[in-house]
């Protein structure tokens, strides 16, 4: 599974990095491939591109604020969850990106 | 896929986007989960408060030097401190309704702010103009020739309603109650300093830095726009006190850490006492969430309440190494903030002791999750 991480939190500081850093290590040990953006604060270096969102599977939000520049994922699955109970669940939380991607590439394969 | 899932047994609830929602389901996603707007509009306001509050404190060297320039920088930090507010507005609306919202959200809480409601007004208003585009935009989806004219229409028209709205009828009660609150907030007494000190300490001591927090850092905000700065006090004393406290208490009890926890609190504590936020305690919180939490409640609120008994007042809201210079009182200052965090060392290595963790080793070298 492609997976984009998005992690949005108030300062920027801490909750963004510790979950997309979790995040990112639990999905890569399942094989998956991984690209994260981190938001909040003034970083502006890791913002992905509209292609890499739109070649992704599953677009996974972890976030206490607003999310900026969603247009990037028009049309993909997002699955959206509080960046505080992500920090605690991080298994569960792969797992639900996990289940979208099966429940969406089956449809696809149906239609 | 349903709209939004709760996992039975635990606290994780998922939502998704880009599905087919309900018109039913699309209402109440607007109107659900108010804090994250709230929380969206302190984040973007903050670079704001920041830049204003540190540039104008800079230009209080005029009060030693008579030279023209400092004057220039006032007027510089000036422009940080009068557009935080609008700036609050628009990006609470951004929240709800993305992008359409925020000229609506920044005019309309700009009305608001200049015409006495100040800070409760500008929320306000950001939420009021925030829900009228979002229900605008995602209830009424005209032809594809109309849509352009209608995502026109949408933001300036709920400018102008909402706007008028505020001016004839939100403004004067707001305004009223704001100068009755200020009044009341201004003239606190040691008692009432230190009630005050307790709840913001409860506030900030349970969540390092996240959304309960935030809701202390909210009320801070209203008070410092009305040049209440006891509450910016307040919350300087609290902020250090968990990521001080955890890390004395690994200094002082090495053996009830883990190795990777120990290695932490050596490599972190130039950052604590530089950077001053509460969200460095994380890495030595997530694997002891109860008894750390307990321990940071607790030294948070001595802090809190010792910071409003004495009065401890900040008029710049600067974090870390910064805020020395700008506090009312260093011997204050640092008496909230060793005490605090005395009291979290104690307290966590007290509960450590009669409550010993589970499969604790101390020579683990699992990874910290690092900041």
């Amino acid at each position: 599974m492609k997976l984009v991480i998005i992690t949005s939190c108030v300062a920027g500081v801490a909750h963004s990095e510790m979950c997309a850093a979790a995040l990112k290590k639990e999905a890569t040990a399942r094989g998956h491939s991984v690209r994260v953006e981190m938001q909040g604060g003034s970083n502006l270096s890791d913002m992905l591109p509209k292609e890499i969102c739109q070649s992704a599977d599953v677009i996974l939000i972890a976030y206490a604020i607003a999310v900026a520049r969603k247009e990037r994922f028009e049309g993909k699955p997002v699955v959206k969850v509080p960046i505080d109970q992500a920090i605690r669940h991080i298994k569960q939380v792969i797992d639900k990106a996990e289940e979208v991607y099966g429940q969406t590439a089956g449809s696809e394969r149906k239609g | 896929m349903e709209g939004v899932r709760t996992m039975a047994g635990n606290d994780l609830t998922f939502e998704f986007d880009n599905v087919e929602k309900s018109r039913k389901q699309i209402v109440k996603e607007i109107f659900s989960k108010p804090f994250d707007h709230l929380r969206s509009g302190i984040s973007y306001m903050l670079p704001f408060i920041l830049i204003g509050g540190i540039i104008t404190a800079v230009s209080s060297i005029s009060n030693i030097s008579d030279a023209p320039i400092w004057s220039m920088v006032a007027s510089i930090g000036q422009v940080g401190m009068t557009f935080f507010i609008p700036i609050f507005g628009a990006y609470i609306a951004f929240s709800i309704a993305d992008k359409a919202g925020i000229a609506p959200g920044f005019i309309c809480a700009y009305l608001a702010n200049t015409n006495g409601s100040g800070y409760i007004g500008a929320l306000l208003a950001g939420f009021l103009v925030g829900y009228v585009v979002a229900l605008l935009k995602k209830l009424i989806k005209p032809n594809k020739i109309l849509q352009g004219v209608w995502d026109y229409f949408v933001p300036a028209f709920s400018t102008l309603a909402v706007g008028l709205f505020i001016i004839y009828v939100i403004n004067a009660p707001v305004a009223r109650f704001t100068d009755f609150m200020v009044a009341k907030l201004s003239g606190m007494d040691a008692a009432q300093g230190g009630i005050a000190g307790l709840i913001l300490g409860a506030l900030g001591g349970v969540d390092y830095g996240g959304p309960i927090s935030k809701i202390g850092t909210a009320i801070m905000f209203a008070g410092f726009d009305k040049g209440i700065y006891l509450f910016v006090g307040i919350a300087i004393a609290i902020a250090m006190v968990p990521p001080f406290g955890f890390t004395a208490a690994a200094f002082i009890a090495p053996k009830l850490f883990t190795k990777s926890e120990r290695r932490y609190a050596r490599t972190s504590w130039p950052i604590v006492l530089i950077g001053g936020f509460t969200e460095l305690a994380l890495p030595l919180v997530i694997n002891d969430i109860i008894r750390c939490t307990i321990a940071s409640f607790l030294g948070c609120l001595v802090s809190g309440f010792l910071a409003g008994f004495f009065g401890l007042e900040l008029s710049v809201p600067a974090l870390g190494l910064a805020s020395w210079f700008f506090i009312s009182s260093v011997p204050v200052y640092a008496l909230c903030v060793v005490a605090g965090a005395a009291v979290t060392a104690a307290a966590l290595i007290f509960l450590r002791k009669i409550w010993p963790r589970k499969n604790f080793d101390p020579d683990s070298d699992d990874e910290v999750m690092s900041l």
